[in-house]
């Protein structure tokens, strides 16, 4: 039995100007998987899951998702495919609740632009759907009590878990999530911690995650990929990563 | 009709029209400088429809209003593929042409002196239906997947997209249903002035819409309509002092400014005072 991996990056490339943000990066990620991505600031980490989303066009190489080649699409057709991710430095709509944050994700609920102009048809249906979904997901990252509080207002953890439920409301296949832990409280982490696992076993989405905080990425990735430079140094188990010489050498500098 | 109807009739149409723009500009968050542009393209519709083709004036009104869909969602398509101020700019050059063409086509708008002779189709029923349908229509668009859809590319439109929303597609949508909502307050004007002139419609018509939709607060259609009946009110009520009244007009939309920087309402909506804390 061969599995075919969910993702795949081949030769993945991509400057800013002279700057070799990613260069030629492969890897792939099988269904079902918890990989977390590690590295320096600066490596190229989120620009990898920029280019993954489509925001930038690849320089080179080739990203598939189940098969299909999405190296030249745009985010708005990858999404739809069954990708979500969260953002580094938090992109909420910080005006609109947190439960219309998330209900705004909830694509799968659809009806006319007629049905949308007379509220007839199917639309109490789905709005009812949507918020019900929308709530659900509140309910699983433990901000429900909040579902009416504007985004813009919420503890910085919070925000965070806000993130995970609206990009959960896609429903995607591959969750892609950007430094989850950054700013948490130890408490929070831990319950980030859960929270993942929660995603990965119950939901059985695949996850990426870039994270800097160690202790969290040993814990639930049993695959890291470490980048310097754009590049991949090193890739394994929380074992063998944690006693790699490159990886060392990019985080702790090498001896002269 | 008398005084106050007729105040009544001009408080609909300018709120209709002002309804369009803050679709746009309140809750897709993208600037026109050129509204006034659909507003002549509906009035000029509906005028020359039911002047010189004896269409009944219902549907002139409706043909109007779809011209300048029409107009809006081809002018859309090129500038709001752009992030950024683009339409904006395009809407300058939009409210000159068509002011310059309708001035200029005289064998069909007999330029620049005006059209008249258009029948008084705008009694105020139809003026009091037409408002109140579509301000129905509009309460109905926000509330729903749409209206989410256009407040995530007003607040972050790359997060929307990577929520997977095309958000160029989302802008066009809006500016068509805006230049509809202008177009029909074009045609409902020409029913009520029966005489339109190409003046009428410049930039200073385009800038009071925006300016009252900013006034009223950005993504709040109460807050938009309290500021366009405050305005209308205040332009009509001075009339008596002529030309001094722009004094006063000038006074309020300053002392807003002032008072309430983020407009009447900020973003909340009158029905919704109560419930949020």
């Amino acid at each position: 039995m061969t599995s075919v991996a969910l993702l795949e990056l081949s030769d993945v490339s991509k400057s800013f100007g002279g700057v070799k943000a990613v260069d030629r990066l492969s890897f792939s990620i099988e269904k079902g998987e918890t990989l977390g991505l590690i590295g320096p600031n600066g490596a190229g980490k989120t620009t990898v899951f920029n280019l993954i989303t489509g925001l930038y066009p690849l320089d080179g190489g080739k990203i598939t998702f189940k098969g299909e080649d999405i190296s030249q699409l745009k985010p708005h057709e990858i999404i739809p495919k069954g990708i979500a991710r969260t953002f580094q430095n938090l992109r909420l709509f910080p005006r609109a609740s947190s439960v219309e944050n998330v209900m705004t994700a909830c694509r799968k609920e659809s009806y006319s632009f007629l049905e949308a102009l007379t509220h007839l048809g199917r639309w109490r249906h789905c709005e009812q759907r949507a918020m019900e979904r929308a709530m659900d997901l509140l309910k699983l990252v433990g901000i429900a009590d909040r579902a009416q509080q504007a985004a813009g207002t919420l503890p910085y953890g919070h925000q965070r878990k806000l993130e995970i439920a609206r990009a959960l409301a896609l429903e995607p296949e591959l969750l892609l999530l950007d430094e989850p832990a950054a700013g948490m409280n130890p408490e929070e982490v831990d319950e980030l911690n859960a929270l993942i696992r929660r995603i990965s076993q119950e939901l059985g989405i695949t996850i990426i995650v870039i994270e800097h905080h160690m202790e969290l990425v040993m814990e639930i990735c049993p695959r890291i990929v470490c980048m310097n430079f754009g590049a991949k140094i090193a890739e394994g188990s929380p074992a063998e990563i944690q006693c790699h010489p490159e990886v060392l050498a990019a985080y702790l500098g090498e001896e002269v | 009709m008398g005084y106050i109807g007729g105040i009544i009739i001009l408080l609909c149409i300018n709120s209709i029209a002002v309804m369009g723009v803050s679709l746009l500009t309140g809750f897709t968050g993208i600037f026109s400088l050129g509204h006034a542009a659909y507003m002549a393209l509906g009035a000029y519709t509906a005028g020359i429809l039911t002047v010189e083709h004896g269409v009944h004036w219902f549907l002139a009104i409706l043909a109007g209003g779809l011209l300048a869909m029409v107009v809006a969602y081809l002018i859309g398509i090129p500038t709001l593929k752009l992030m950024g101020d683009y339409y904006a700019i395009a809407s300058i050059g939009l409210v000159e042409s068509i002011r310059l063409i309708l001035e200029n086509w005289q064998s069909v708008t007999r330029g620049a002196r005006g059209y008249p002779g258009i029948e008084g189709f705008t009694t105020l029923p139809v003026a009091v239906a037409f408002f109140l349908v579509m301000a129905i229509v509009m309460v109905h668009l926000i509330n729903s997947r749409y209206g989410r859809a256009f407040k995530a590319c007003r607040d972050d439109y790359l997060a929307a997209s990577l929520l997977g929303y095309n958000t160029a597609r989302y802008r066009v949508l809006s500016l068509a249903v805006s230049g509809f909502y202008c177009g029909v307050a074009g045609a409902l004007l020409a029913g009520f002035m029966s005489f339109i002139q190409p003046v009428m419609f410049d930039m200073m018509k385009s800038t009071e819409l925006t300016s009252m939709v900013v006034f009223g607060g950005l993504g709040s259609l109460s807050g938009t309509l309290l500021a366009s009946v405050i305005i209308t009110l205040v332009t009509e009520l001075f009339r008596p002092i002529s030309q001094y009244r722009m004094l006063i007009y000038g006074g309020v939309l300053v002392a807003i400014m002032v008072l309430r920087p983020e407009g009447i309402m900020g973003s909340k909506e009158l029905w919704n005072l109560r419930r949020k804390r």
